[in-house]
This record gives structure tokens, sequence and C-alpha cells, in this order.
């Protein structure tokens, strides 16, 4: 089986200040995967590099996305391919309509497969009923995106794009934060919804709460631009109640 | 208190003034002009030329020297002889030819050729009673201004070439122009096109389009001015429009300027509304090498209001000026100015907008914003506010801000699968939101909106970003 992500020792730097120190990670189709670490760890940085943030400058190592080499692919390329980066910083854009934004996505998506496109009017329908899954408000859809949104709107405008382009692996880099409870639920809810055999998850959260509500197959902990532990679903919880701190110890024993 | 002098061109000094070639050209294009009359020249629109001449002989060009001037240089255009615009060199053109450039819905449509009116291209016969379209060259009686005539009644009366160059030099050769009177309380179902075609045939050549609009009390009107050059040629187009706007009437106004990227044009919108009336410009700058475009809209009624929208999307070596005088004479008026810029490669953009509130003008409401977007690194963009305020009750607002495109909203697009190219089209499409959404008639939204795009297009791939 191929694998849908595979990184390897991936190195990366932002202004001469080294970030990630040689990432290894495999993640095969219908996998969900958690990266958890404290802020600073580089786990964002892992997530815009893997969408294709021009920012950082990558050192070494290479990531392959179902055998091809993902960092060669301009960021709508990696879309094209499938990819998707739910954002943690969503980005507002004033007078850009909603509707219209995310159709011209999913038809250049579709173009870029060769695949027909999606016309005017059926999208609306679309889009429709995603939102309706995803409990969102139609109204939305037909302003700006994301101007104006609150928190929890805009990861669920994140959930709902995601939906409608139907990527296969899909990254959510901390979409946890600034969420109360109910829109995390909301938005874990979609995310379920989602999971399918072919699709792939990689979950960046700083926090256990949303591994609660999205269980994921696989946890890794990251320290310092590093992956120093991965285990089985259990682990988040261990390091929620063990704290950080917990594997920084054990590290050191080991060393 | 003294009252504000507007628009006054100082003669400071000697540099102040320029004349070159193409003032040369002008003063034998007049003189060839004074020979052809054969006793015409007692005629009242002669005695307008000859007046408008006078003021542009002694004015010569206008140079950076003036202040109003201080961000165009007209050294490139002076050098050139131009050859002025006449009937019988008139190059034939057909309406497919055109077709890309018409507005469909248009009710009625004038197309000037190098300068002459093209009956067999123009079409007016589906217009309500009491809206007239007609060539300027030939009196009009309005029963409805009691038998006056419409044309010496206000003809140069809003366009003042004592103090304007390229309004004296308009005047001084007006010949052939469009005029569109509205009758009270007549109202069109669709906009009317003025389509002014620069054919850019071997020689260099400058055109003087003339248009005056007359719209009588409460009537509504719209009209779409296209200024299209076709060829390789450098040419002037030297426009003036006039517009009177009476008590309790609305004109919308579009300009959809296409000249070609040799091309010099020089323009001016002068404006008078009357009590209550209700004015709205938006403009597109997309073509020309060298653009001046003047607004000067007088709020000359109680309680009336003028909007001034415009976008200028700018690449390679071009250059536009967009200079605005608005001029508050009486109380309780509202003006709103809209000036959005794009610029890219070497282009560079210029905002000079003035806003004057006289003594009577009090409870004014005038607001003026300039936004702009740099493309590249070698465009530059200068914007300069002036409020002139002699009245004490008034609120007047402006502000200007230059950034670059959003990188992160570039990202964010990209990242959802929306090619570079369109990405950037989506988010300059969303900066000139404002502009664009003010033109109410869908259909000629997206006429313009087509030119706008493939504006976009051209520049995005002429920068090879």
């Amino acid at each position: 089986m191929q694998a849908m992500l595979q990184i390897d020792n991936l190195q990366a730097s932002i202004e001469e200040k080294e970030i990630l120190k040689g990432i290894n990670l495999t993640i095969n189709p219908g996998e969900v995967h958690a990266i958890m670490g404290v802020n600073g760890s580089g786990k964002s940085t892992l997530a815009n590099i893997l969408g294709g943030r021009e920012d950082y400058r990558v050192t070494g190592g290479e990531v392959k996305f179902l055998g091809k080499d993902l960092l060669e692919m301009a960021p709508e390329v990696r879309a094209g391919e499938g990819l998707f980066l739910a954002f943690q910083y969503p980005v507002e854009l004033p007078g850009v309509n909603g509707m219209y934004f995310l159709r011209t996505a999913l038809n250049s998506i579709k173009k870029y497969r060769g695949e027909a496109e999606m016309g005017v009017r059926d999208f609306p329908v679309l889009l429709k009923e995603k939102a309706r899954l995803l409990q969102l408000d139609d109204s939305l859809i037909n302003r700006s995106v994301n101007e104006g949104f609150s928190g929890g709107e805009k990861k669920r405008n994140e959930i709902l794009q995601m939906s409608v382009l139907e990527p296969k692996l899909c990254i959510l880099d901390e979409t946890d934060s600034g969420l109360d409870i109910d829109a995390l639920q909301i938005v874990a809810d979609g995310v379920n919804r989602l999971r399918s055999p072919e699709r792939s998850f990689l979950i960046i959260t700083h926090y256990q709460r949303l591994l609660d509500y999205i269980v994921p197959d696989f946890v890794h902990v990251m320290i310092d631009g590093q992956i120093v532990k991965s285990g089985p679903k259990e682990l988040a919880l261990e390091l929620e109640s063990k704290g950080y701190n917990w594997v920084r110890e054990q590290m050191s024993t080991v060393a | 208190m003294t009252t504000p002098q507007v628009g006054n061109i100082q003669s400071t000094g000697i540099l102040s003034v320029a004349r070159g070639e193409l003032y040369s050209s002008a003063v034998s294009a007049f003189e060839l002009l004074e020979k052809g009359l054969n006793g015409q020249a007692e005629k009242p629109i002669h005695q307008l030329r000859r007046a408008a001449f006078k003021h542009f002989s002694s004015q010569g060009f206008p140079t950076p020297r003036l202040e109003e001037w201080s961000y165009t240089n007209l050294a490139s255009l002076i050098k050139h002889s131009l050859v002025r615009a006449s009937a019988s060199a008139a190059p034939t053109l057909s309406l497919a030819e055109l077709e890309p450039y018409l507005l469909p819905h248009a009710c009625a449509r004038l197309v000037f050729v190098d300068g002459v009116l093209v009956s067999e291209l123009s079409h007016t016969t589906d217009l309500p009673e009491g809206v007239v379209v007609k060539s300027l060259s030939t009196p009009y009686q309005s029963y409805q201004n009691g038998g006056a005539d419409v044309v010496s009644k206000f003809l140069g009366r809003g366009a003042d070439s004592s103090n304007n160059a390229f309004i004296a030099l308009n005047t001084a050769f007006l010949e052939d122009g469009a005029l569109i009177h509205f009758g009270k309380k007549t109202a069109i179902a669709a906009p009317i096109q003025l389509l002014f075609v620069t054919t850019g045939s071997a020689v260099k050549f400058a055109s003087a389009p003339r248009v005056l609009i007359v719209a009588d009390e409460f009537s509504q009107g719209s009209v779409v001015e296209t200024h299209l050059g076709l060829g390789q040629q450098s040419y002037l187009t030297n426009s003036v429009v006039e517009v009177f706007v009476g008590a309790e009437a609305k004109l919308e106004h579009l300009k959809l300027q296409l000249e070609t990227s040799a091309a010099y044009h020089v323009a001016s919108l002068t404006t008078e509304l009357a009590r209550t009336a209700r004015f709205t410009s938006t403009q597109f700058v997309l073509g020309g090498l060298l653009v001046r475009n003047e607004l000067m809209p007088v709020l000359r009624g109680e309680g009336a209001d003028c909007v001034l929208n415009c976008l200028s999307l700018l690449a390679g070596d071009q250059h536009a000026d967009n200079f605005t005088v608005v001029d508050h004479a009486m109380p309780h008026c509202e003006s709103t100015q809209v000036f959005k810029g794009v610029y890219s490669g070497k282009s560079r953009g210029v905002f000079s907008g003035t806003i004057v509130v006289r003594k009577d003008a009090q409870k004014t409401n005038a607001i003026q914003n300039n936004a702009s977007i740099l493309l590249s690194e070698t465009a530059t963009v200068d914007t300069k506010p002036q409020l002139k305020i002699w009245a004490d009750d008034v609120k007047c607002t402006h502000g200007a801000t230059v950034g670059q495109l959003d990188e992160a909203g570039l990202f964010y697009l990209r990242s959802r699968g929306i090619p570079k190219g369109e990405a950037y089209r989506m988010l300059v499409r969303a900066f000139s939101e404002d502009v664009v959404t003010r033109v109410s008639d869908e259909k000629l939204r997206s006429y313009a909106e087509f030119f706008m795009m493939n504006k976009l297009q051209e520049m995005h791939v002429r920068d090879g970003e």
C-alpha cells in the first residue's frame, strides 16, 4: 500500500533559525494522526510547510504525498493533488464572496484533475447541503470570506470548505484553538463525518481536548522540532495528565 | 475672508508654462480653421472658439512647476506635432469591428471615429419623447427650456477656458460632439452610450471630443462614455464633458477609458448640480500612456449629492493623474469620492483631490478616500488630499492608504486550489468592489467588469508573475 504522506528527515528554518530538526512521519490512507506539542515546538511550522507557505526554508529531507514530491508543488497544485490545510487563523477576504470563492476553488481542483466543472446552478445546492450538515448558518456563505466571522464561524467555515473540496489528506492546524465546547463539537462532528478508509487526517493541537471528539489512531509528541514520542490514542490522555515535562524527563533519562 | 480661487493657474515664472511642437501645430491648425470658415466666423460657436483660442495661446501648456501639475510632466506630449481630426479623413469602421465595445442594451448610441460622428454606426431612434441625443454641431431648441437653444445656453458655461489650457484647446477646435438632453421628468430604461474611437492610422493625431449633457428637473438618465484606441501611433484625446444636473434630477455617468499604450488622454469633466440633484460618476482608467483625468463638480444647489468613483489599473509605463476639485457652494450638500488604484510594472498613479467648502456651504458632508495597491517595487503612487474650508459647520473627512496585495490572502486562495493568477485577480477585484458596485445597472456593471478583468489579466502576464 502506498503511503498517503511520507515525511523523511524534514528540516526547516525561518530566518536562519532552525525550527524542524529532522521530522519522520508516515501516514497511511484512512489513518488519523495527531501531533501534540507546546507552543514553539514547531508543529505549526510543519503544517505550514506541508501546506506550501513560502516563509520557511526547507534545509533537508523530503516529503512524499501519494508518492509525489510535495515540496516541489505550488500550493494550488497540492490542493489539486488532494491536500487540504485548515488554517489556525483563517484569513479574512473582504470583497471576496464566499459562494464564488468556494465554487472557484472546487472548479479549479476539478479542472486540475481533468474533471467536469460544476455549474453555477448546481453548486449552491451542494453547498447548502454541506452547510446544513455542519450547522453553519447559510447567510455566512453569501458574505465575504471570513469577514467579521467569530472564531467559531471561521473554523466551521474551514471544515465546510474541507467537506466541499473532499481532499485526500486533511491537515488541521490548531483547529480547536479559540473554540467553545459547542463549536468544538460541531467541528469534530464535521471531521468525523469525513473520515473514510481513503482519507487521512493530520491533527495538530496543543490540547488533548479535541482528541476526545476526534479519536486518533496515532499520537505523536513534538518537542523542539522533533517527534520524540509516538503511541496509540492513550498517549494523548497520558500527556494530558502528566504534562509535557513528563516526556522531556523521559527523554533525558534515555539520553 | 477672501473667496477661494479654485483651479487657477498662476503664472509664477517662465518655467510654469511650456509650448513646444504641439503648441505650434495647434496655432497653425487654428489659422487653417479660420481660413476655411467661409463667412461662418461671426457665428456664436466661433466666437466661443476664438475666445478659447486666445486663452490657450496666452496660457501655453502647464508644467510641473504649477502646483496642480506637480506630478505630471507633459514634456513627452508637447514635443509632438499633432494633426487635427477632420471629417474628410475619417476612415471607415464597421459595427462588427466595434462589437466588443458596444454596450448591447444601450437605448441610444453615438459613435465618433477619429473625432467625427459616424451616423451609420449610431442609433437614436429608441429614445422616449423629451430625450434627445444628437450631434452638437447643429442648434437644438427645446420648448421645455422656453424655446431656448440648449447648446448656446449651456455650452462653455461649466468648462472654463480661462484657466485650463486643455479645456481652452478643446473649445478652440470645437466642431462636433454629443449633445444629450433629458427633458423635464423624462427617464430612460437603459444607458446612452458615447463611443469615441481613435483608429491610429498613419498620422499622429489629436481629437477633441466634446460632450454636453443637460438633465432638466426631475429627469433620470444614464450616460456611458467609452474611449478606445485601435492603432499603434501616438495620439491625443483631449476630451471635455460638461454636465448640468437640474433640480431633483438624477444622472449616472460611467467612463471607460481604453486608449492604447501609446495614447495621451486628457479629460475634463465639469458638473453643475442644482438643488437636490444627484450625480454619480464611475470611472475606469485602464488605458493610455499618459493620462490626466480631471473631475470638477460644483454643488450649486442645496441638498445636492455628488459621488465620484474611480478605479485605475495601470501597468508598464502608464501614468495616470486623477485630479478632482469638488466645490461645495451651497448648504446641506454631500459629496463622496472613492479613488482606488492598482499599479504594476513601472506605472505611476497620482491622485490629487481637493474639497472646497465655500462660506455659504454650511452642513456640508464631504468624504474623500484614496486607496492604492502597489504590485511591484518599481510602481509609484502620489496622493495629495486638500481641504479648503471657509464654512464653520461642516463634516469633511479624507483618508489615503497605500499597500501591497495581501500575501496571506493570496496564500489562502491558492491553498484552496485557485491558481496564482486567478487568486491575484480575485483579490484585486475584491479591492475594487466598492467602486464597481456603485454602478447600479447590472448589465453596465458587467460591461465595465469585462474590461477591468481583461486589464488585470494583461497586467499579470506583463509582469511575468
